[in-house]
Parts: structure tokens; sequence; C-alpha cells
């Protein structure tokens, strides 16, 4: 397809035509081959990511801050990530217990 | 009115091939199901700028077209007696009100270029949304007919439509999804729910059908049986149940119908 084809560069009319068709389409189930193969295709194109966020010590516990208009794939909660079936809960190590005992 | 858009700058002319084809209801392939859905997310990203002041795409079409409209179409589509097959009209209609609504904001100038990918945009996601309520209330209608005992969000209060899942069968979160937004979700979150409800196109039988995607505990705890299958392999078995791999889960695809059935006994057996 050349960019001349490409719907912007397309009479007003045909531009219509195509709009109209498209809000009366019915469901386009995806069929069930495509389905699972892009499925297999985003498990294979799945990148490492990385969320920063930002936390604070509240009464000896460390609550977690998540970013503002950022979509989580998980929840936070004070100092718990719920991600599906697991909740990661931090607990911090008073400064006095983690040091190293020295004779 | 001055209008003046800037798409991303990661927007390439595959993209723009993209939002044609589909727009031409061509037939897409897997890897163009995913560009497709990424193509929308970046548009989201594209920005309108009139008299100084810029919104994004995603802003202008929740302002302008999903809060005005929501709501009332939502309304209309429980009063449907056959809501699967009514509400393609019903969302068409107000569909077609969309560039309308658009020319009355201000934010749309059909004489400028790129204009037509706000258009693109706002029709996309809202036909998306439409579909999967008309979807979820014909869910709901055949779980009453065939017995199924379940709490359903209310789908007409905007608060409850943002709950993270759609309705609770015996205690299990469960939500309704077109195959498209099944994709986007696998695609952008994690797959936490006990049960996805959704629909695939069956090319052998020649029509859609429902399909349920869940956790294997919910598949065991209703007894169903079930063979492992590779990702690539399940659509082979479909609409037989079938173990996959999916971001380090494992799930299980089952016809609804299959489902529903185990479901009911189970129900009854535990009542």
């Amino acid at each position: 397809m050349s960019v001349k084809d490409m719907f912007e560069n397309r009479s007003p009319e045909e531009v219509e035509a195509l709009f109209d068709n498209w809000a009366g389409r019915t469901f386009e189930d995806i069929p069930s081959d495509t389905f699972f193969a892009t499925l297999e295709d985003i498990e294979t194109q799945r990148l490492p990511q990385c969320i920063d966020m930002e936390g604070e010590i509240v009464e000896d516990k460390l609550v977690f801050t998540p970013p503002k208009d950022v979509p989580l794939p998980f929840t936070v909660r004070d100092n718990e990530i719920i991600l599906g079936d697991y909740t990661i809960r931090v607990h911090l190590q008073s400064i006095d217990d983690a040091m190293p005992t020295v004779a | 009115m001055s209008v003046k858009i800037s798409l991303p700058t990661t927007f390439t002319e595959r993209h723009r091939h993209i939002v044609e084809q589909y727009i031409r209801d061509a037939r897409l392939n897997s890897t163009e199901w995913q560009d497709l859905l990424k193509t929308f997310d970046l548009l989201a990203q594209a920005r309108v700028q009139v008299k100084g002041e810029t919104r994004t795409f995603a802003a202008i079409h929740q302002t302008v077209v999903q809060e005005p409209i929501a709501s009332d179409f939502l309304s209309r589509l429980l009063q449907l007696a056959n809501p699967e097959q009514e509400g393609i009209p019903l969302k068409a209609a107000y569909a077609r009100t969309i560039t309308d609504r658009l020319l009355k904001s201000g934010w749309y100038n059909l004489d400028i270029r790129y204009s037509l990918y706000l258009r693109a945009y706002c029709i996309f996601w809202w036909d998306s949304f439409a579909k999967g309520y008309i979807f979820e209330v014909a869910v709901y209608r055949d779980l009453r007919r065939a017995g199924i005992a379940f709490v359903a969000h209310d789908i007409t209060d905007p608060e409850q439509r943002h709950l993270s899942f759609d309705l609770l069968v015996s205690n299990w979160r469960g939500d309704v999804k077109t195959s498209t937004y099944f994709l986007e979700a696998a695609r952008t979150r994690v797959l936490q729910h006990d049960f996805y409800i959704t629909r695939l196109y069956n090319r052998e039988r020649r029509r859609s059908v429902w399909a349920v995607i869940m956790q294997t505990e919910v598949w065991a705890a209703i007894d169903g049986e079930v063979e492992t299958t590779e990702l690539s392999q399940t659509h082979q078995r479909f609409p037989s149940a079938s173990h996959f791999y999916h971001r380090n889960r494992r799930l299980v695809v089952a016809a609804y119908e299959v489902w529903k059935e185990k479901l009911l006994s189970y129900q009854q057996g535990v009542e």
C-alpha cells in the first residue's frame, strides 16, 4: 500500500463511507488461531519493564508512593505491592538489627 | 478555528498503515493485531492545540465522547430484548454522532490533515467500549437464564464500571472481555482475575464461540478435565479445554457452554 492510499489522502466521500461502515460493524471476534498466536507473540516479545516508585518511612514502616499518571499492573497499599496472587510486604529491619556485631 | 494536531514522533507510516487496514476492515494477522493495539495506545498521546490550549486524544475522547454518551447508551442497552443483536445498531447510532460532537467541541477540523486520526481514535475506543458492554450484558442474561448464581457490577454506575472486576461467581472474580480487549489486557497487565469470559471466532464452525480463560484452580474446583498444550497449539484443541502457560501462569481455556454446565453442577452441589 502506498502513502496515497492512506485514509487521510482519500476523498471526503470515501472517508465518510469508510467511517460509516466501521460504525456499523458487528463483533469482530478474533479467530482462535490468531488469538492464541497473538498471546504467544505477546509472551515472546515481552520486555522487562521498570516502574520507579518512591517510598518514605512512616512510623517504622516503608510506605510506597505509586507514581501518578502511570497505569500500574499491580496494586500498592502502604508497604505492600499486590501482584496477582502474590502480596509483597516489605518489613524494615531496624538499623541496630542490621548492623554487624563487632567484637 | 485554528487546530493543530501533533502525532507522537514514534508514530510511523507503519502505524498509519495499520489504522487504514483496520478501518477498511481488512483481516489482521497476529502481528498486526498487536500493532493495532500499540497504534491506538500511541495515538492516546497525540495532541490537539486550539487557541493555545492543548489536549491529548485520550482526554478529548474522554470528555467529548465517552462521558457524555456512555451512561445513556448503557441504560438503553439494558432495555433491549436481545442486546447482542439490537446492541450493534444502537452502538452504531452513537458512533455516528461522534464526528458532530468533535466538530462542536472545537477540537476537530475536517480541513486539518491528521484530524481523521482523532476521529479514528474516538471511534475505535467507543466501538471497543460499546461492544464490550453489549457482550457483557448478553453474558449476564445467559447466566441468569441458565440459573447460575452471580453478582455483577451495575454498568450504569460510572464508579462501578471502574471496579477491577465485573462479576463474582461462587466467590471467583471474573471479567467479561471481547477478544480485542482481552488481548489488550494480556499485553498491558497481569491477568489476575479468576476467570475471563471472551469470544473467539472458530474458523471450522464458521461462527463465534464464547470461551472462558481461567486460573487452573477454578477449573479444578468445578471438576474440569484438561490436557496441557503449548500456547501455539491451543487453538487446535479449542473449544476442547486445554492448559497453556502465559506469563508464567498456567491458565485453562474452555468453551463457555462447558464451563457454564460444570459451574451450575458445582453450585448445585455446594448449596
